[in-house]
């Protein structure tokens, strides 16, 4: 066998075995994935909605908190992080409608800084962190609550659905984000979740002081406080039932910006926690080297595909070119291998499994839009994710090393 | 570790599928083998009936014009069968080593299969003429795939345009086969030779096609 086969064998083989996996775990959990406990005993939730310029979303964002239906809100604290905009005057306008929300004005530090800040005066033994651009469900936080009677539960996440689904890429992200939460669901029960979201997550507030809080030097704070919390020991949860509404990106250089962002904060917490691999039970055993592995195997493999690419490049228009020298065609019927190999079997194999597992986990979630997304976009999504997701690690890598100067 | 067991059956089941897509695999590829293999015992068997009736002394008008008939008919399978060994070739994964043997072998039959063409040539002073394609087997730089792969579809289309007036016998030159080395030798055919008319000795380097066409066209 050709070494270039061995290695098309080994990554088909990886994602394979994740594939395999997911299933496993979700047939030996199927019937506990959509149970969320009841809580025993009251728990006071204080809000914090951290703001920067989201005139635009800010209003409705504190209307739906508002309509929730959880009986033991302590707090709603709007943190505006040095707006430039509308959004502390929004957001001030509605304090008179609602008694329990507070509006903090302060300069611009960051989320993560606004958030630690709001946490010192907190009220409520327990904290939700909900972005300005997300919604949450009427019962999301009842059906969240219960999984804290588990005194080792730090925090629980929900389900983040797009909201503005009427752009392609935004429906593209709904697909994805279905995967997503299914995939997360299935990572409790190897107590591997390796992020709450910033879209709405509630944390144990002794466990946030625990670990000192939100990273301000951390691009995507979610996930740092995430694997904090892992390392210390705490749980990391998630209703599956529970849903939160947020805006995505519609265009795509916001989106291609946006994924980068979470990459290079991948990459920092992974350079922040490395020396906790094959430590602190799953978190060092599966969350790190999960992570680590995939960052390694993404960008080899693109860098065998770039490699091959180019090859095949030059080989081709050398063979038009001497074609042309000599008077041919440059292209010919008979240039078309159409006999396939055993890689394009497996190939397309693995590919089928993947789309039958995204109709699986899209069913599973009873996904309305499931009915009006064409079967074409869901091919289309598995194909762009494909193709999008190694140059971008490659990008990341590129931001990471550049930006690492300028964050010093 | 309760976790334990779902990779555990996790990779069993991968192990599965990849077991079950490698026996699917082996299998889909060595039927493709068995073809080959009877090919090539089919050609063995046919060029060996040609060895036997040329080496016959006094062959009449007749005789030669059947067996000149033969050794055209034979050219034509064996040209059909070297394109369907290309392409199975190309396609093969895991059983690419037998290939490479499978390769030596039926070129060692092209080569008799020449040597048979020129002592037929000799007794019976007629028949098609023979275009012989000596190309490299794998080559490595990029440079020679390309020129290859030109000479490869000049050599194809000058057999569409002469069709039967042509016997194309693809061998490659580099697979140590001694007996063609012998023939390269007493012709005293230079090593990037690419095209080779045996029976006028014509020799071509890459990249002639016009020249081959017309030279194909005068005799």
């Amino acid at each position: 066998m050709e070494p270039i086969a061995i290695v098309y064998f080994f990554y088909m083989f990886v994602s394979l075995y994740f594939l395999s996996l997911s299933l496993v775990i979700y047939f030996h959990n199927r019937n506990r994935i959509a149970l969320d406990p009841i809580a025993n005993k009251p728990y006071f939730l204080s809000i914090l909605i951290p703001a920067y310029n989201e005139e635009g979303t800010i209003a409705n964002t504190i209307h739906s908190v508002f309509e929730t239906n959880y009986k033991f809100l302590k707090e709603v604290i709007v943190i505006n992080d040095g707006s430039k905009d509308k959004t502390l005057e929004i957001a001030k306008s509605l304090e008179r409608k609602y008694p329990l929300l507070k509006v903090i004005d302060k300069k611009n530090s960051g989320k993560a800084d606004s958030l630690n800040q709001a946490i010192r005066i907190v009220k409520g033994d327990f904290i939700t962190i909900i972005d300005a651009d997300s919604y949450p469900d009427k019962d999301a936080f009842s059906k969240m609550m219960g999984y804290f009677d588990d005194k080792k539960v730090g925090v629980v996440t929900a389900a983040c659905t797009p909201i503005n689904r009427e752009t392609f890429l935004g429906r593209l992200q709904s697909i994805e984000y279905k995967v997503i939460a299914f995939t997360r669901k299935l990572l409790e029960f190897i107590d591997s979740i390796y992020v709450a979201p910033g879209s709405l997550s509630i944390y144990r507030k002794k466990a946030l002081k625990d670990i000192g809080g939100f990273d301000p030097t951390n691009l995507t704070e979610d996930i740092e406080s995430t694997w904090h919390l892992l390392k210390d020991g705490w749980k990391v949860r998630m209703s599956l039932s529970a849903s939160v509404k947020t805006v995505v990106p519609t265009k795509l250089k916001d989106w291609w910006k946006q994924r980068v962002r979470w990459t290079v904060g991948g990459f920092q917490v992974i350079k922040k926690y490395i020396g906790y691999i094959f430590r602190n039970g799953m978190f060092g055993y599966f969350v790190i080297p999960f992570f680590l592995f995939g960052l390694v195997i993404g960008i080899m493999g693109l860098g065998i595909f770039i490699y091959l690419g180019i090859i095949k490049i030059i080989q081709n228009i050398g063979i038009m070119l001497y074609k042309l020298n000599s008077d041919l065609s440059p292209v010919t019927l008979s240039d078309l291998n159409l006999n396939p190999t055993l890689l394009n079997y497996f190939g397309i194999t693995l590919f089928i499994f993947f789309l039958i597992f995204t109709l699986f986990v899209l069913l599973s979630m009873k996904d309305k839009s499931l009915k009006n997304e064409n079967f074409l976009e869901i091919i289309f999504y598995m194909t762009l994710y494909l193709i999008a997701y190694p140059p971008m690690i490659i990008w990341s890598v590129y931001k990471w090393i550049k930006g690492g100067v300028l964050w010093r | 570790m309760r976790y334990r067991y779902y990779f555990l059956e996790a990779l069993f089941i991968t192990l599965l599928i990849f077991f079950i897509g490698f026996i699917i695999g082996y299998t889909l590829e060595n039927n493709r083998n068995l073809i080959l293999k009877e090919y090539y015992s089919e050609t063995e068997d046919s060029i060996n009936s040609l060895f036997e009736e040329i080496d016959k002394f006094n062959l009449n008008s007749s005789e030669c014009e059947t067996l000149i008939e033969k050794g055209l008919e034979l050219g034509d399978r064996i040209y059909r069968q070297a394109l369907i060994f290309e392409k199975y070739e190309t396609s093969a994964i895991l059983t690419t080593n037998h290939l490479i043997e499978e390769h030596k072998k039926f070129d060692l039959l092209r080569t008799l299969y020449w040597a048979n063409l020129i002592d037929l040539k000799k007794y019976c002073n007629g028949g098609s003429n023979t275009l012989v394609y000596l190309y490299d087997y794998r080559p490595k730089k990029i440079k020679d795939i390309a020129k290859q792969k030109t000479s490869s579809t000049i050599a194809s289309e000058i057999k569409v345009i002469f069709e039967d007036d042509l016997i194309l016998i693809p061998i490659a030159k580099n697979l140590n086969i001694s007996y063609l080395d012998k023939l390269i030798e007493m012709y005293e055919i230079p090593q990037d030779t690419v095209f080779f008319i045996a029976n006028e000795e014509k020799i071509f380097k890459y990249g002639e096609m016009e020249e081959i066409k017309d030279y194909l066209s005068r005799i």
